[in-house]
Parts: C-alpha cells; sequence; structure tokens
C-alpha cells in the first residue's frame, strides 16, 4: 500500500494519545491493541468493550426508489430489513460471485442505512452508482461521521447509563436514531463479536467527547486485533479472508442469506450452480497442536485456511478454512500444512464458542 | 572471561557474543510488534544452522514471525523456559526472553551483524514501513 495513502480516523490522534498501537488496516491507519488483545477480547466477553470502526462505509440511501434499488443490488430480501431492522446480505456481480457482504436496514420511510466494508468502500460505491435508477440518493459518511462498536454482555445496560439513554426498545437487529448531545445519531443493535451490543453512527463534532465519556464509564478501548479473535471465535466471516470474488454464497456457511423470491444482480447464475455440487464448503477447524494456521496455509487434502488464531477463550488454536465439501463433515480430520510442518486438525461446528 | 558484545540484523533479532557462544533472541521493538507472544518454535540442540536459515518461529495471537539466524553454527542450548511460559519473550524480549545459543562457526560473520547503534538509526528509517496484509 502507498504510505501517502493511509487515511485516518477523526480519533485518530485521541488513540495515539491513550497508547494505542496503530496498524495499517484496510487503508487506514486504525487502533490494533492498546493495552493486549487477550485483555481486550476478555473485556468483550465478560463486560463491555468499544472499537473505533469508523473505517467501516456506512452509507445512507434515500428516495422513492431506494428500495427497489436495494433489491436490485442485495440477494438478501430487503423487505426483512423493513421497518427499522438490520439485515445480513451480500452484494454478488453477474457472476453471483462475492463483491461484499453488507449490513442495512430502513431507518424510516424511503431512508435506509448500509453498512459496507472498508476495504470494499470505493469498489462498492463505483459498482452501485450506475445502478442507481429513479429517485435515489447516496450520502457516504467516511468524512462527517465516526462509527463506533460497542460490545459485550454489559453493552446496553453501561452504554445506557453513561449517555443517559434508553435502548430497551430497541431489539437484536433494531436500528433507531437518537440524540445525542443534540445530534442525530443512528443505533443499531448490531455488532461484530458474537455478543450483545450496538454500533453507533454518530457526527465527528460529538465523537471525541462521546469516546471519552464511554471510555471514562468502564467501558474498555478495544482495537481490531481483539475485533479478529471475536469474530472468529463467533465463526463470521471477514471479506478479503473468508470471502471474495472467488465464491459465491453457497459456498458459505451463509446460503440463506440467497432469496429466491425477490430479482437481484447474480441470481441467474447462482440458479444455475445451486443445484450442482459446490466446489468449497465454509469450515471451523479445531487444532491438536499448537502451532497457529494463517490466512493462506494449505490443506493438505484440498483446500486453504481463510483466517486462523489462537482462541483466547479456549487456549488453542482455531481456524476457518474453505475445502472440498467432502472433507467438510464435523468430526472430520485435515492436515494442515504449517510452515512445512503436517498438523492435525479437526472439523467442528461454528460458532466455535 | 571477555566482555560480552551485543549485536543486531534487520530481521530485529539480537545476539550477545561471549567468547564463542552466540545468545540469540528477538528485539524489544520486534516483541511491541507482535504483541503477546504465545508459541515458539525453535531449533534442536545439536543442529547445525547456517547464517539467515530460517530456523524457528515466534508466534502471537495477532501474527507469526520466523527467525532467522543471524549467524552459523551448532545450536548448544535453548530456553526452555519459554515453552511453559512465551510471556517471558514480552516481558524480558532482550535478556530472560532469549531464545537458542550458538557455538559460532565463523566469526567473519559478525561483520554482518549491526550495532546498536546502527539498529537504533534501522528502527527509525524503516519506522512506518510496517506492513499488515488483511481487510475488513
Amino acid at each position: 500500500m502507498d504510505a501517502h495513502q493511509v487515511k485516518t480516523t477523526h480519533l485518530n490522534k485521541v488513540h495515539k494519545k491513550i497508547g494505542a498501537k496503530m496498524t495499517p488496516f484496510g487503508g487506514f491507519e486504525m487502533p490494533v491493541w492498546y493495552q493486549s488483545i487477550a485483555a481486550e477480547h476478555l473485556a468483550v466477553r465478560t463486560d463491555v468493550g468499544i472499537f473505533d470502526i469508523s473505517h467501516m462505509g456506512v452509507i445512507v440511501i434515500t428516495g422513492q426508489d431506494a428500495y427497489d434499488f436495494i433489491q436490485k443490488i442485495s440477494c438478501n430480501d430487503a423487505q426483512r430489513a423493513r421497518n427499522k431492522k438490520m439485515i445480513y446480505s451480500m452484494m454478488l456481480n453477474q457472476k453471483g460471485r462475492i463483491l461484499d457482504d453488507i449490513m442495512f436496514g430502513e431507518l424510516s420511510l424511503n431512508q435506509w442505512v448500509m453498512v459496507v466494508n472498508a476495504s470494499n468502500l470505493e469498489k462498492i460505491l463505483t459498482w452501485i452508482q450506475p445502478k442507481m435508477t429513479g429517485d435515489v440518493q447516496i450520502e457516504q459518511r467516511l468524512k462527517t461521521h465516526s462509527f463506533f462498536a460497542i460490545q459485550g454482555p454489559n453493552a446496553i445496560a453501561k452504554l445506557s447509563k453513561a449517555l443517559t439513554i434508553d435502548l430497551s426498545a430497541v431489539e437484536k437487529f433494531g436500528l433507531t436514531e437518537i440524540k445525542l448531545l443534540n445530534q442525530e445519531c443512528v443505533v443499531m443493535r448490531t455488532g461484530y463479536t458474537g455478543e450483545d451490543g450496538v454500533e453507533l453512527s454518530l457526527p465527528n463534532a460529538i465523537a471525541e467527547e462521546i469516546w471519552t465519556t464511554l471510555a471514562s464509564a468502564g467501558i474498555t478501548p478495544c482495537g481490531l486485533g481483539a475485533r479478529d479473535t471475536l469474530r472468529l471465535e463467533a465463526g463470521l466471516p471477514l471479506y478479503g479472508q473468508e470471502l471474495s470474488e472467488e465464491i459465491t454464497p453457497l459456498m458459505t456457511r451463509y446460503r440463506w442469506v440467497v432469496k429466491w423470491n425477490h430479482p437481484f444482480i447474480g441470481k441467474e447464475q447462482l440458479l444455475l450452480e445451486e443445484k450442482s455440487p459446490q466446489p468449497f464448503a465454509t469450515v471451523g477447524i479445531k487444532m491438536s497442536g499448537k502451532l497457529i494456521p494463517r490466512t493462506g496455509y494449505e490443506i493438505k487434502e484440498g483446500g486453504r485456511i481463510t483466517s486462523g488464531t489462537l482462541s483466547p477463550t479456549l487456549g488453542h488454536p482455531i481456524a476457518m478454512a474453505l475445502v472440498d465439501p467432502k472433507y467438510s463433515s464435523e468430526g472430520r480430520q485435515l492436515t494442515v500444512m504449517i510452515r512445512g510442518k503436517e498438523e492435525t486438525g479437526i472439523v467442528v461446528q461454528l460458532p466455535f464458542i | 572471561m571477555s566482555a560480552e558484545k551485543l549485536y543486531f540484523t534487520e530481521d530485529h533479532e539480537w545476539v550477545k557474543i561471549e567468547d564463542n557462544t552466540a545468545i540469540i533472541g528477538i528485539t524489544r521493538h520486534a516483541a511491541e510488534e507482535l504483541g503477546e507472544v504465545v508459541f515458539c518454535e525453535l531449533p534442536e540442540v545439536g543442529a547445525l544452522i547456517t547464517q539467515a536459515d530460517e530456523c524457528g518461529s515466534v508466534e502471537s495471537v495477532k501474527t507469526v514471525s520466523s527467525i532467522f539466524t543471524p549467524l552459523s553454527g551448532e545450536v548448544i542450548a535453548i530456553n526452555t523456559e519459554i515453552e511453559d511460559n512465551a510471556a517471558i519473550i514480552n516481558e524480558s524480549p532482550q535478556d530472560d526472553g532469549w531464545l537458542f545459543k550458538l557455538d559460532i562457526a565463523d566469526m567473519r560473520e559478525v561483520d554482518d551483524l549491526m550495532s546498536e547503534d546502527e539498529y537504533e538509526t534501522y528502527l527509525d528509517a524503516t519506522d512506518e514501513s510496517t506492513e499488515e496484509e488483511e481487510e475488513d
């Protein structure tokens, strides 16, 4: 990556001031940890942590034809996201291959919020712009807003108390507008850790004050390192690793995101492939030894590791992989090639915890 | 006993030389970059290794880093303490967290290593170059 083009989030200086170790990620300089991955991971599993995820693309789509537009670019059915509900979906190309995995929901009549991956934002904007027909406008909030994830079993309680707000009406996967310090913010009861919590889109003008208030209220600042171990334990895919333009949703654990009841880009190709055997299946692997499988390591029987880490909760290495479907059944033993060594792993159910 | 001397490599290893013995470990900078070290692969005692050979690895939760031996020689000891407690590498990377000891085969190879001063300069020059290949 060209060092001159590394972007920063609005809170970059705040992170550095509190001792964050920074790393390039998705084109941004982001905190990878403040204290340690293990401590931050534990905070989210047992209490609550806050992540700056302002590198993610938050897009607001408005207009009378916004619904039709979203139906076209999403393989999941936008009808399910009506009335303040976030749903998981994927954007596919004409060949049914995954351009991005996304979350979206209807915030109010003819107003939708969509979250896309940082590394894909420009690609997605370029992809969708020519497909906007009729009354559709998009506003991307990268420069104007920050985006925080507050995650953990105590997330709702501590957040409500610290900001004196009532979030009880926002159900899991719910979406709503709230006012913080007199500014319009969007709250989603979603996350990427396997824990309860919210994701909060807020104007940059109040971002530092809100961050500081939450951190002072005992919400642990967490970096992308813990975000990765948390999502891996929860079996959640990361675009660029589990998901890519090489595969279709039919090769993932998320076959269900494809809803055949509406037309969408890539549908015709998926219909052709749906009845055939798939070349890959996504599996979870528990390793028997101590060596950690990393992205790209080969599986001797056929396939490759897409993500791997030492699970802080379980204490042993775990991985996700794309394998030949005939090796994908639970309990199946696989051989992972780790720097020339043959290491044994077992296919296990996802999530890991 | 002659005074010990400390050297460094571009791969962020340190080498302490006492007579004909080299003690090798990863630098404080390397340990900070890796984060919590959870596991190490070390060469076997008795192994003959050649300068720049990959002879082990240091794994953290986040990533794995290969160890390239700064000098050729015979491995005469490994730090067995880190098998049980790899965190020593973070706590004391340039002392208790040493990795292995070599009986140096060719003293002339020491000329290829950096002094502490040179290593500091090297760190300053490469400060912005940490790369990660990941996407969200």
